[in-house]
C-alpha cells in the first residue's frame, strides 16, 4: 500500500476552524508588513543607539570574531541538550500516535513542524547579525554589501544550529553527551586566546576577523554548511524512535496546558529532569539538621547530573558575566549585567529543588520534623554555599582575565548570586495566580489584564533583575554600601517570602 | 450522623482508658454549603476509630480537621489534649497523617524517604536506616528501597505512602483510605501493620471503604451520613 500525507491534510482542511489558502495569504501579507513597517525601521533606530564609540570599540576589537565564534558553540551546545527533551520535529500527541506511527515515513510527517521550528534559531542568529550590520552601516564603518554578507553568515549560522537542534533529538544519551563536550570545549576555546593560539584557532579565524568585511568565502561557506546540514537532517528525521517522540509531544502538550493556564512553574517544572542514577550515594547522614538538609540536597543534585553540570556552568558564566558588568561602564555593563543575571538565575534552578520540595510539604499533615519556612531555611545552606563558591570563582576569573583588582567583580556576582537564591526561594512560594487578576481590563486597545497577568508571572525574573542593577549602580560608592544594599535586598526578600508562606498556608 | 461507640466485648468491664482523639458536634460548612454535619467520637491509645459513609458525608474532612489542615465551624476537637493546629509543635509531634498524596521528594529514593523523615524527627542515620527497612520488609516493598518515586506503580506508592505516615512518631495515626489501590494480599500487611500500630499503644483514626478493613481493625465506628 502506498501511503500518503494528501488524504490527512484533506480532511484536517475540513474542520470547522481550519487555516483557508486566504487565510494564509493573509498571515504572510501581515508578516511581511510587520517586518517592513515595524522591524526595519526599529533595527535601523537601534543600530544608530548602538553606533557609539564604546560599543564600537567592540565589535571592531580583534576579539570581537572569536567571542562571537565562542557563543555560536556554546549556543550549538546548548541546543543539542534541548534537541534531548524538545526536539524540533514534534507533533501534538495525537498525531504523534496516529501519523508518527503510522505507514507514512517520518521525514514526511515531520517536516513542516521541522521547518517551522527551524525558524527559531534562524532567527536568534540572524537578528543580532543585522543588528551589529545596522550598527556598522549607521557608524559608517561598512557597507551595505558587506553588511549583507553578515546577514549571510548569520542566517548559515541559524540553520547550523537548527541542525545541533536536530542533531540533540536523533543522537542517543552518551555520544549527545559527548557532543556537547565537544562544542563547550571548541567554545571555550574559542574564548580563551592562550587555548586558541595553542589550538590553532587565531587561523581559522582569521577570514571572520573583522566585521567591516567577512569574508565573502566564509558567509557563503557558513550558509552552504547550513544547508547541506538541513537537508542531511529533513533525510534523517526516519530515524527517529516513536517512543522519544511519542514521550517529547506529551511532556511539551502538559507544559504548553500549564503555560496556558498562566502556570509557567509548572510548565518549567515539567521539563526538569527526574533522577536516573546515583541512587546508592548516601543522601542521608547523622548530624544536626543543618547538615542532614545540606547533604541531603548536595547528594540529590549528583543524581541528575547534566542538570547539575549545566546548572554550575551556568551559574559560573552569569557570575563571570556580573563580574565584567563591574568593570565595565556604559551600555556594555548593563548588557553583561541583564545577560549575566538571567544565566545565573536560570543556572541557579538546577539547586532549588529542595526548596521547593519544603514549600510542597504546605497544607500537607506534617511529616518532617521542622516547619515549611524553617524546611526552607534549611534548604537554603546547601545551594547558598555552592552560588556563592561558583559567584566569587566567576568573578575571579574575570578579574585574572582582565589583569585588574577590583572588588566589584568579586563583590557584583556573590551579592547577587544570594539575592537569585532568596528569590527562587521567594519564586517558589509563589503560588498559584490571583483569580481577581484575570479581571477583564476593557479598553479601546483590548483587553489588558494579559498585561497583567505577564506582570505576575514576570516578577520572578523581574526581581533578581532590579536587585542586581541596584547592586551595580550602588558599586561604586565602595564594598560596604554594596554590601549594605546587598543585606537590604535579602531583607526585603525574606519578608517577601515569609508573606507568600503565610498566605499559602492560610 | 450516628457514632456506635465502642464495640461490644467479652471480656470484663475495665477503666475507661483515656481519649487522646475526642471530638464532638464538629461541623464544616464553606459558604452556604455544608462539608460536615455534626459529627462525634473518639478514640483511646491503642483503638481504632473507623470513618465510614458514602462519597461525600465529610470523612476526608473530618480527618483534615483532626490533622489541623482544616478547622472546624462548629464543635470541639482534642488530640492529644491540645486543640489542632499545625502551627503547635506538640501537636505536630502527635499527629502522623496520610490525608491525599504525599509530597515526595524527587530525587530520593524511598529507602532515603524514611531515613529522612526519621531524621528529621532526631535519629541517628543509623537508627533511621535501620527503621526505614524493617518498615519496608514489614509492607514487603524492600525491593523498592532503591526506587525513585516516579519509578513506583500507583499501589507501590501507595504503601510507600503507608510506609511514610508509619515512619514518623506520633500517638496518633489519621488515614483516609488506606485501602487505595491495594490488592487483597497487600492490604493485609497494611492492616497487620496498623494493629500492631493500635497493639503498640497508638490511637488511629482512619476513613474506609474496604469492609474487610473495618471489620478486621475497628474497635469503634463512626457512620457518618451525606450532610443533605
Amino acid at each position: 500500500m502506498s501511503a500518503s500525507l494528501a488524504p490527512v491534510r484533506e480532511v484536517w482542511a475540513q474542520r470547522s476552524r481550519a487555516r483557508s489558502g486566504g487565510d494564509l495569504l493573509y498571515l504572510v501579507y501581515v508578516a511581511a508588513m510587520t517586518l517592513m513597517v515595524v522591524g526595519l525601521p526599529v533595527l535601523s533606530w537601534a543600530g544608530t543607539m548602538l553606533a557609539r564609540p564604546d560599543v564600537l570599540a567592540i565589535l571592531l576589537s580583534a576579539q570581537a570574531a572569536p567571542a562571537a565564534a565562542a557563543l555560536s558553540l556554546a549556543g550549538a551546545a546548548c541546543l543539542v541538550g534541548l534537541g534531548a527533551v524538545r526536539g524540533p520535529a514534534l507533533l501534538p500527541p495525537f498525531f504523534t500516535a496516529t501519523l508518527v506511527g503510522g505507514p507514512l515515513p517520518r521525514r514526511v510527517v515531520l517536516r513542516r513542524p521541522f521547518a517551522r521550528a527551524l525558524l527559531l534559531p534562524l532567527l536568534a542568529a540572524v537578528l543580532p547579525a543585522a543588528l551589529v550590520a545596522a550598527t556598522l552601516i549607521a557608524a559608517g564603518r561598512t557597507e551595505a554589501g558587506a553588511a549583507a554578507l553578515l546577514v549571510l553568515a548569520g542566517t548559515g549560522l541559524g540553520m547550523l544550529w537548527g541542525c545541533a537542534w536536530s542533531a540533540g533529538q536523533l543522537l542517543r544519551t552518551p555520544v549527545r553527551r559527548a557532543v556537547i563536550l565537544l562544542l563547550g570545549l571548541g567554545a571555550g576555546i574559542a574564548a580563551v586566546p592562550p587555548l586558541r593560539a595553542a589550538a590553532a584557532g587565531e587561523t581559522v579565524l582569521e577570514g571572520a576577523r573583522s566585521w567591516t568585511g567577512p569574508g565573502a568565502a566564509w558567509a557563503s561557506g557558513l550558509a552552504a554548511a547550513g544547508a547541506a546540514g538541513l537537508a542531511a537532517c529533513t533525510l534523517l528525521l526516519d530515524r527517529l524512535r516513536g517512543s522519544e517522540l511519542a514521550a517529547q509531544a506529551a511532556r511539551w502538550e502538559a507544559a504548553t496546558a500549564s503555560a496556558m493556564t498562566t502556570d509557567l512553574a509548572g510548565a518549567a517544572g515539567t521539563y526538569r529532569a527526574l533522577p536516573t542514577t546515583g541512587r546508592h550515594l548516601a543522601a542521608i547522614g547523622s548530624g544536626p539538621p543543618t547538615l542532614l538538609y545540606a547533604r541531603r540536597d548536595a547528594v540529590a543534585w549528583l543524581r541528575t547530573p547534566d542538570r547539575c553540570a549545566g546548572g554550575a556552568l551556568g551559574v559560573l558564566l552569569g557570575a563571570a558575566a556580573l563580574g565584567g558588568a563591574a568593570l565595565l561602564s556604559g551600555p556594555q555593563a548593563w548588557a553583561a549585567l541583564l545577560i549575566g543575571t538571567l544565566v545565573l538565575r536560570a543556572g541557579a534552578g538546577a539547586f532549588v529543588d529542595g526548596i521547593r520540595h519544603g514549600v510542597q510539604t504546605l497544607g500537607a499533615p506534617t511529616l518532617l520534623g521542622q516547619r515549611a519556612g524553617t524546611q526552607l531555611l534549611l534548604h537554603a545552606i546547601a545551594p547558598l554555599l555552592l552560588l556563592a563558591a561558583l559567584g566569587a570563582l566567576g568573578g575571579l576569573l574575570v578579574l585574572l582575565a582582565g589583569g585588574g583588582s577590583d572588588a566589584g567583580a568579586l563583590l557584583l556576582p556573590l551579592s547577587t548570586a544570594a539575592v537569585v537564591l532568596l528569590a527562587r526561594a521567594w519564586e517558589a512560594a509563589k503560588g498559584t495566580m490571583p483569580l481577581a487578576l484575570a479581571t477583564p481590563i476593557p479598553t479601546p486597545q483590548g483587553d489588558l489584564s494579559v498585561l497583567v497577568m505577564l506582570a505576575w508571572q514576570a516578577d520572578t525574573v523581574v526581581v533578581p533583575l532590579l536587585g542586581a542593577a541596584v547592586l551595580l549602580l550602588v558599586l561604586p560608592s565602595g564594598p560596604a554600601a554594596a554590601l549594605l544594599a546587598a543585606a537590604a535586598l535579602l531583607g526585603v526578600l525574606g519578608l517577601l517570602t515569609r508573606r507568600r508562606l503565610q498566605e499559602l498556608r492560610a | 450522623m450516628r457514632w456506635n461507640g465502642p464495640m461490644p466485648s467479652t471480656t470484663p468491664p475495665s477503666p475507661p482508658p483515656q481519649e487522646v482523639v475526642a471530638f464532638d458536634g464538629v461541623g464544616v460548612m464553606r459558604e452556604e454549603s455544608v462539608l460536615l454535619l455534626e459529627a462525634g467520637g473518639s478514640a483511646a491509645a491503642g483503638e481504632v476509630l473507623a470513618v465510614t459513609g458514602p462519597n461525600g458525608s465529610g470523612k476526608t474532612t473530618l480527618l483534615r480537621v483532626l490533622a489541623g489542615l482544616l478547622a472546624p465551624t462548629a464543635g470541639r476537637v482534642r488530640v492529644a489534649g491540645r486543640r489542632p493546629d499545625d502551627r503547635d509543635p506538640v501537636f505536630r509531634e502527635a499527629l502522623a497523617a496520610l490525608i491525599g498524596p504525599v509530597q515526595t521528594a524527587r530525587d530520593l529514593t524511598v529507602l532515603e524517604h524514611l531515613q529522612f523523615v526519621g531524621a528529621t524527627w532526631g535519629s541517628d542515620a543509623g537508627t533511621a536506616r535501620a527503621r526505614g527497612r524493617s518498615l519496608l520488609e514489614e509492607l514487603r516493598i524492600l525491593p523498592l528501597a532503591d526506587r525513585f518515586p516516579h519509578e513506583l506503580s500507583s499501589g507501590q506508592s501507595q504503601l510507600v505512602s503507608v510506609a511514610l505516615a508509619l515512619a514518623r512518631p506520633g500517638a496518633v495515626l489519621v488515614l483516609d483510605e488506606p485501602e487505595q489501590r491495594l490488592d487483597p494480599d497487600r492490604l493485609e500487611l497494611v492492616i497487620g501493620a496498623l494493629r500492631a500500630r493500635a497493639e503498640a499503644g497508638t490511637a488511629i483514626v482512619l476513613a474506609s471503604h474496604s469492609p474487610r478493613l473495618v471489620g478486621q481493625l475497628a474497635d469503634r465506628r463512626l457512620a457518618l451520613e451525606e450532610p443533605w
